[in-house]
């Protein structure tokens, strides 16, 4: 048993993928929306070509909520030439969809149509849907606005949603497989930290896919050459590279931050604009909290405490420590002799 | 001498992600040569638990064909040594893996006869040892103990789960 060993448990209870039993029925309520919203848009005129899951299911990097709270991100695609001109008209016959099946309050935001389900029993979850048309060059365009908009403010805006998941899912910038895997666990491991270490309004505004920007920019592998895998040493590294990259100082006397991280593909916008030094001040701080929480934990000789400092200050309930100290594997004398094996 | 008929001891094996994609990369399934290499990993104070923390991969010095292979690099024992001590004198020489250029794989006489062997040289650091033909579609697993060799039920193998490109 050892910390790295503590990290794998950890990271196969957080986990959570589309296909686990756990959210079969989120799935299924899902699916039989989707068919409400073609059956919506073909009678519109503008038929639903494509639909896919965005976020973190298809990047294999959702983790299980703190708060039993399921999101699902689903971007509907219609095609370009069939298109109305005011994207907000996609976005009322959405909610119309939403409102009648009974939805309390689908909002029309920004980026997308969304929705909040609860019901007594079962288990809650959060929709969200942004629409793109998508023209003969497969170019995607999201439809941008709010209900109310000027004209100014709504519009088709050029995006690259499949980009986005085949860059975050680019096995081949990483030097191995493993590298790419450890890369995975620590989006799911910040991901944990930010919803036990921050809370309420604040952890709305750290969002999922700035976070695994940074992560993705900002990896320091540690797997040594034999192969040893150290998730604790890549957290760290990673970490003070994200602090020395994103931030910029904006108020020294009060120590205030900036913070921009940009898509890396179109639009290329900074997925924080707008909350700029309120979030980019917290997730600094937090940052600094992280670290030398990090730092405690490497300092201590014990896997019992080292596992205690982990589950107290970053990541909550779900890190396991172990009852005893290593004392469940045998220690040898030696390694055994390896008397050059063969066979046919 | 081949596999016991008799139960094998109630072990359970933990399989890290990590050495079941190893196992994959080499496996046989066009004209490869046969590949090898050592497991390394813990057993549990009760011994009813070994774990497979890592697997090395064959080297240029060891010899390997189509249809047999020898360990001769002495990588494989300098990771082993660089392993226990690192992990405070735990995680050991657990057996060796190999694969077969068949889908269900069978131990040859000399296989079961190099087990043995390690077995024999070994068996006052241990209780057991652990030995798998990695085949094209599936895997064997053999325990090795003072009563001789055992074929492990495939339900008593767990795999970490560990996410899949």
């Amino acid at each position: 048993m050892s910390l790295q060993s503590q990290f794998m448990k950890f990271n196969e209870t957080i986990s959570l993928s589309w296909q686990d039993e756990k959210i079969k029925s989120i799935r299924e309520k899902n699916d039989s929306i989707l068919d409400d919203i073609k059956a919506k848009f073909k009678e519109e005129g503008y038929p639903v070509i494509d639909s896919f899951k965005q976020g973190s299911y298809i990047t294999n990097t959702t983790i299980e909520p703190l708060e039993k709270e399921y999101d699902i991100d689903v971007g509907i695609v219609i095609d370009y030439e069939k298109a109305p001109e005011n994207p907000i008209d996609t976005k009322k016959k959405l909610r119309d969809v939403l409102l009648a099946r009974n939805f309390k309050e689908p909002k029309i935001k920004k980026p997308c149509v969304t929705a909040q389900y609860f019901k007594a029993g079962e288990k809650s979850f959060h929709l969200d849907y942004p629409i793109y048309k998508k023209d003969q060059f497969n170019t995607y365009y999201l439809a941008v606005g709010k209900e109310h908009s000027s004209s100014d403010d709504r519009k088709w805006e050029e995006s690259d949603p499949k980009g986005l998941i085949e860059w975050l899912n680019d096995n081949d910038y990483f030097s191995s497989n493993e590298a790419y895997q450890q890369y995975k666990r620590l989006i799911r491991y910040m991901k944990r930290w930010r919803d036990y270490c921050i809370t309420g309004t604040e952890r709305k505004k750290i969002y999922s896919i700035g976070l695994a920007i940074m992560i993705k920019e900002s990896f320091a592998m540690s797997i040594s050459n034999d192969g040893d895998i150290n998730d604790v040493t890549a957290l760290l590294n990673t970490v003070k590279n994200i602090k020395n990259r994103y931030f910029t100082c904006v108020d020294y006397i009060n120590n205030k931050y900036d913070v921009k991280v940009n898509l890396p593909v179109k639009p290329y916008r900074d997925v924080f604009d707008k909350h700029g030094s309120t979030v980019g001040t917290l997730f600094y701080n937090k940052f600094d909290k992280l670290l030398s929480n990090i730092d405690a934990v490497n300092k201590e000789d014990s896997l019992i405490k080292k596992c205690e400092l982990l589950k107290k200050n970053c990541f909550g309930d779900d890190f396991p420590v172990p009852d005893k100290e290593n004392n469940d594997t045998k220690t040898f004398k030696e390694a055994g002799y390896i008397s050059s094996p063969q066979g046919a | 001498m081949s596999a016991n008929n008799s139960t094998a001891p109630p072990i359970s094996v933990l399989v890290y992600g990590s050495v079941i994609d190893k196992f994959n990369i080499y496996k046989q399934d066009y004209k490869q040569n046969e590949s090898c290499g050592i497991l390394i990993g813990t057993h549990s104070i009760d011994e009813s638990k070994i774990t497979i923390t890592f697997a090395t991969e064959p080297d240029c010095n060891d010899k390997r064909s189509r249809f047999s292979f020898k360990i001769k690099s002495n990588k494989h024992n300098k990771i082993l040594q660089n392993r226990f001590s690192k992990s405070g004198n735990r995680e050991v020489y657990l057996g060796t893996w190999h694969t077969h250029p068949e889908d269900h794989p069978n131990p040859s006489k000399c296989d079961t006869d190099d087990w043995l062997k390690q077995y024999s040289i070994n068996r006052n650091l241990f209780e057991s040892m652990l030995f798998v033909i990695v085949g094209i579609k599936t895997n064997k697993w053999f325990l090795v103990n003072d009563n001789g060799i055992f074929i492990l039920d495939s339900n008593l193998i767990y795999h970490e789960k560990e996410e899949r490109v």
